[in-house]
């Protein structure tokens, strides 16, 4: 569903995403797991075309997200670190007004907003304006905005950030219920989140994948626990690194 | 084209929900009613007194005194309000328009709009005609000054109908070209202030330019200059006249700043 082959992203002389391969399979919930300004963000937004790479591909349900990226962005839901809602609109103003922006056909933008109110658990505040609602309900807010096209693809940069325990469990359950039917890629530093609600795992470290596969795999191969191999995979840099 | 409409709708939306439009209506609708009673004043003064100066002109005639033009409520009260209005609208513009992308580079709410299936021509000309909209909408309560000039004058000297149309049709104009500079500067930059300072700079300039005209010694450079300078093609609305070559500019004015400023949104989207 997704194909990535050889992406670079380069901001000047830095280089974020360094030659980063890897497939997500339909219905796979992928954990995309690496220290802060790993190239987790940067990854993700080439995905949704909000940037271009320097170089290499990137496939998201059959499109390609430079020469389709019409049809790419059709086809994702895309919530970013900060949700990206409006403030002075009320929760159901703004679902809606997603539905329209991402082409919603009329005759169904009403069930779609619905849906996807219900889904993240919003419509009880449906009336109320983004710039009251706490942390956890715009987080949430922000995830209907990408399920009301009820897209095969999502992608997800650290949804549990800033949620209290209840809700992380909420919204774990919420994405884990999406497996099957749609994509997912799913960024976060938590550990535990993946072990969670993903099957596949994916460790970028200094914009280069480290490790990629399974988590069944991943963990039995290797018979450590997956903060062993996180743990592992980035050391292994800074000891490097000392070592030079 | 659906694109173009849920932007457009958005925009307005929360520029009626927001207090800025307001206030701006109202600091406007304030300055140019005081520029408008002021020249309805003068008019009632002129035509008061002019029996008697047609009288003195008349007594001195042999000394080469000249009558004095009638009262005209079309030279005294439209033109020279509507005038004053077109240069208002420098300091109008520049607020009403400096949210329009700085917003959305602020709250991050760009990144919903460049991964939606919306390319950045349609949200601009969305974000556009929703400026230009809410401007006609604040232009429109200004007809209050038409209906006032209506009932105080005397049937024969009323304001001119072709001349209210085209001066309606000239400040559309001016504005529609001031809102294209607006957005550009927003486009440039994600703090609203600076936005509003850089079109406002851009609006003096571009008013500047027919002043500086006068300095110029070469006749087609000054010419030239003359007929940049976004203000003078006001003049001939204001006379009652649609030219072609002001028409001409006010659009290609427009177009270029809206050309401009899309190639600022892709070129911004290449280097983040």
């Amino acid at each position: 569903m997704i194909e990535v082959k050889g992406l670079t992203k380069r901001y000047g002389s830095f280089t974020a995403v360094d030659d980063i391969t890897f497939t997500v399979e339909k219905g796979q919930i992928l954990g995309f797991l690496g220290p802060n300004g790993a190239g987790k963000t940067t990854t993700m937004r080439i995905l949704t075309c909000y940037l271009p790479p320097t170089s290499g591909t990137a496939t998201v349900a059959g499109y390609d997200v430079q020469e389709h990226s019409m049809d790419v962005r059709r086809h994702i839901g895309y919530v970013p670190e900060n949700p990206p809602v409006y403030n002075d609109m009320t929760v159901r103003e703004y679902v809606s007004f997603c539905a329209r922006l991402k082409g919603v056909p009329k005759n169904r933008q009403n069930a779609a907003v619905e849906t996807a109110m219900e889904r993240c658990g919003v419509e009880d505040r449906r009336n109320q304006l983004i710039g009251t609602l706490s942390k956890g309900y715009r987080q949430r807010t922000g995830l209907a905005q990408a399920l009301v096209h009820d897209p095969p693809v999502l992608i997800l940069d650290e949804p549990t950030i800033g949620l209290d325990p209840a809700q992380i469990i909420e919204i774990r359950q919420l994405i884990r219920n999406l497996a099957g039917n749609h994509t997912v890629i799913l960024s976060t530093h938590i550990l535990p989140e993946v072990s969670v609600t993903c099957q596949a795992v994916a460790i970028i470290h200094e914009g280069k994948i480290r490790a990629v596969d399974t988590l069944a795999n991943l963990t039995h191969e290797n018979k450590e626990s997956l903060e062993e191999i996180f743990l592992r995979v980035i050391s292994r840099d800074v000891e490097e690194v000392a070592a030079r | 084209m659906k694109g173009m409409w849920t932007i457009f709708t958005k925009e307005l939306r929360s520029y009626l929900h927001s207090p800025v439009a307001y206030v701006l209506a109202f600091v406007f609708l304030i300055m140019c009613g005081y520029f408008f009673q002021d020249s309805m004043n003068y008019l009632n003064r002129y035509s008061v007194e002019y029996p008697m100066r047609v009288q003195q002109a008349m007594q001195m005639r042999q000394f080469g005194a000249q009558v004095p033009p009638p009262p005209n409520v079309d030279l005294i009260v439209i033109r020279r309000t509507y005038g004053v209005m077109s240069f208002l609208l420098i300091f109008i513009m520049p607020i009403l328009t400096m949210r329009a992308y700085s917003e959305e580079y602020r709250s991050g709410t760009i990144e919903l709009l460049w991964t939606s299936p919306v390319s950045t021509e349609e949200t601009l000309a969305g974000k556009f005609l929703s400026a230009v909209t809410l401007y006609a909408g604040i232009l429109a309560l200004t007809l209050i000054f038409i209906v006032l000039a209506y009932i105080f004058t005397e049937p024969g000297a009323r304001p001119d109908a072709g001349l209210v149309v085209t001066s309606y049709l000239g400040m559309l104009c001016i504005g529609s070209a001031f809102i294209s500079v607006g957005i550009f500067a927003s486009a440039l930059t994600e703090n609203q202030i600076i936005a509003a300072v850089i079109s406002f700079s851009v609006l003096l300039f571009f008013l500047v330019i027919g002043t500086a005209a006068d300095y110029v010694g070469n006749f087609a450079a000054s010419e030239f200059l003359r007929y940049l300078a976004i203000s003078g093609h006001m003049e001939s609305f204001l006379k009652g006249v649609i030219a072609l070559r002001d028409v001409v500019y006010y659009l290609t004015f427009i177009g270029f700043m809206l050309f401009l400023t899309n190639r600022v949104l892709e070129s911004r989207r290449w280097r983040l």
